[in-house]
């Protein structure tokens, strides 16, 4: 998909505040999360998104280049652009094993040993790119096409396209912490906020901040208390605001954070799992413990009609391997091997994987050649070819889509693509059409 | 809006709205209405806060419970 295309898509088409107004005049609500019917028939029902930000090195991971031993330590035959390079063209192989692993024979990094054992129900995209190459303007490239803040990331164009299939819960999850970006990450931005993804924990006793009622609240004061907001609300509409789309989702989020109010609780509660799942997930883990609930809590909240689950997986810059990247990315690996390669298995073994689309993605990946020579070595940020992986949700399993050059340093240039492409594909696979999914923003700019 | 400072607060406020009308609790809710919206409350507010305070045994926690939904709504949001 070409990116001038893309970005039609995505420019707002220009259209007055009667426009805007006349819609809802005749009825037409567009802050609705009741489920909707997609364009065509779709193969996947579902999302759950991976967010490894920082910028993983998926050379080091899934991406074995063999021509990077042959010039380990010796300057690049062709020359390496970057961005905190430090003058380095020196090559560093891989410092570790990768092995052959499947029916589909790929090899994978020996970091990722139970990633290895289900690399066959997974799709790589090898020859990914992005035209930033620092991590905040990458970061809302990658959920947004757009590399500044202020668009509405891809869960909310999915949830603004599909609704929700639980009434009683929202149709964007966000998981965890991790993006540069922070919440801005999984934002509605002009989308109506009732599409917002909202912010969860893998917490069971507590989901979403103060979501449980006071102890000294009865369950009667606690629905007076939000009929009153409700009618505060409402009364505030009628004097003030009739046509104010903005406090119509305010009023929708209020009811549905009272409906969440069991239902949230109800999907933390992970004593409903079995023993074998947990163990599966590696949740008595020390290390994979933590990532182990978001990948089961996003599954419990996929399988409760979330359409679309934003999982976080690191906090900050910690995929960020400037330095030592031998002594930070085994642990990196570590904390989501197990409990990403337990989620597909546990999809499928429940029937969904293949109506559940899973993405793992970084907002770019790393170079081939070492930063930082002068103390432990690491590698520096690539927006030229990096991978990532898609699984599910109708996708051909075992297939490899793209390439890289022989140092893994840029994508080749017949199969480019970027994460426009992947949001497009995204919602070709849930069924819609991404030229039809606009919104109708009252503004007198015209967005480009 | 379940917080424990919001508790504390809506309950330490309703108590000084009621201090400063001597305890006239249709005062206190436009005296309300002025320090958190600034601005008098529609008939239609008075009713609803009227609802909350008949229907607690403790017509001042009823009255919490709406200053506890004031602060809660949109309008809060946007005073100034």
């Amino acid at each position: 998909m070409p990116r001038s295309d893309l970005a039609r898509w995505r420019r707002i088409p220009f259209c007055n505040l009667t426009d805007l107004y006349g819609a809802e005049l005749v009825g037409v609500r567009i802050s609705d999360l009741t489920p909707k019917k997609p364009n065509f028939a779709p193969k996947a029902q579902r999302v759950m998104f991976f967010y490894i930000g920082g910028g993983p090195s998926t050379i080091d991971m899934f991406d074995l280049k063999p021509t990077l031993v042959k010039y380990d330590g010796k300057p690049a035959p062709f020359e390496i652009k970057g961005r905190a390079l430090n003058e380095s063209q020196q090559v560093m192989a891989s410092p570790w094993k990768f092995s052959h692993c499947g029916e589909s024979g790929r090899q994978i990094s020996d970091l990722l040993p139970h990633f290895q054992k289900v690399v066959d129900k997974v799709t790589f995209l090898r020859s990914m790119t992005t035209d930033r190459i620092d991590h905040s303007t990458a970061q809302f490239t990658f959920v947004t096409d757009r590399g500044f803040t202020g668009f509405p990331a891809i869960g909310a164009w999915v949830s603004y396209a599909l609704g929700t299939e639980n009434r009683n819960l929202p149709a964007y999850i966000a998981l965890g912490e991790g993006a540069t970006i922070g919440a801005r990450a999984h934002s509605s931005a002009w989308l109506p906020p009732i599409f917002n993804g909202n912010s969860m924990r893998a917490d069971p006793s507590a989901p979403i901040f103060d979501i449980k009622r006071p102890d000294n609240m009865s369950a009667e004061q606690q629905k007076r208390f939000l009929s009153m907001v409700s009618a505060l609300d409402h009364e505030q509409k009628t004097q003030c605001y009739p046509l104010d789309q903005d406090l119509e989702s305010r009023i929708a989020n209020y009811e549905l954070a009272a409906r969440m109010q069991l239902e949230a609780l109800k999907v933390a509660n992970f004593n409903q799992e079995s023993e074998a799942i947990k163990k599966l997930y590696g949740m008595d883990e020390k290390v994979a413990g933590p990532f182990s609930k978001l990948c089961l809590m996003a599954r419990r909240l996929s399988e409760s009609g979330v359409r679309f689950v934003q999982v976080y997986a690191g906090g900050g810059g910690n995929w960020d391997t400037h330095n030592n990247i031998e002594g930070q990315l085994p642990g990196l690996c570590q904390y989501i091997d197990q409990s990403m390669s337990a989620l597909l298995i546990d999809l499928e073994q429940r029937g969904i994987l293949k109506d559940t689309l899973v993405i793992w993605s970084g907002e770019f990946g790393r170079l081939p050649t070492i930063e930082a020579k002068n103390s432990k070595p690491g590698r520096d940020h690539n927006p030229y070819g990096f991978s990532m992986w898609m699984a599910g949700g109708g996708l051909k399993a075992g297939f490899d889509f793209g390439q890289t050059d022989e140092l893994g340093y840029a994508a080749d240039k017949n199969y480019k693509i970027s994460h426009s492409d992947v949001h497009a594909t995204v919602q070709n696979l849930l069924g819609f059409e991404y030229k039809q999914n606009t919104f109708p923003y009252a503004t007198s700019r015209s967005w480009v | 809006m379940n917080s424990d400072p919001i508790m504390r607060t809506t309950k330490a406020f309703t108590a000084k709205m009621l201090e400063e009308t001597n305890n006239d609790r249709e005062k206190a809710v436009t005296l309300a209405f002025d320090q958190i919206y600034n601005r008098q409350p529609t008939e239609k507010e008075r009713q609803i806060a009227q609802n909350s305070m008949s229907m607690e045994a403790n017509p001042q926690e009823g009255l919490r419970l709406f200053v506890q939904a004031m602060f809660g709504a949109n309008n809060f949001l946007y005073s100034y």
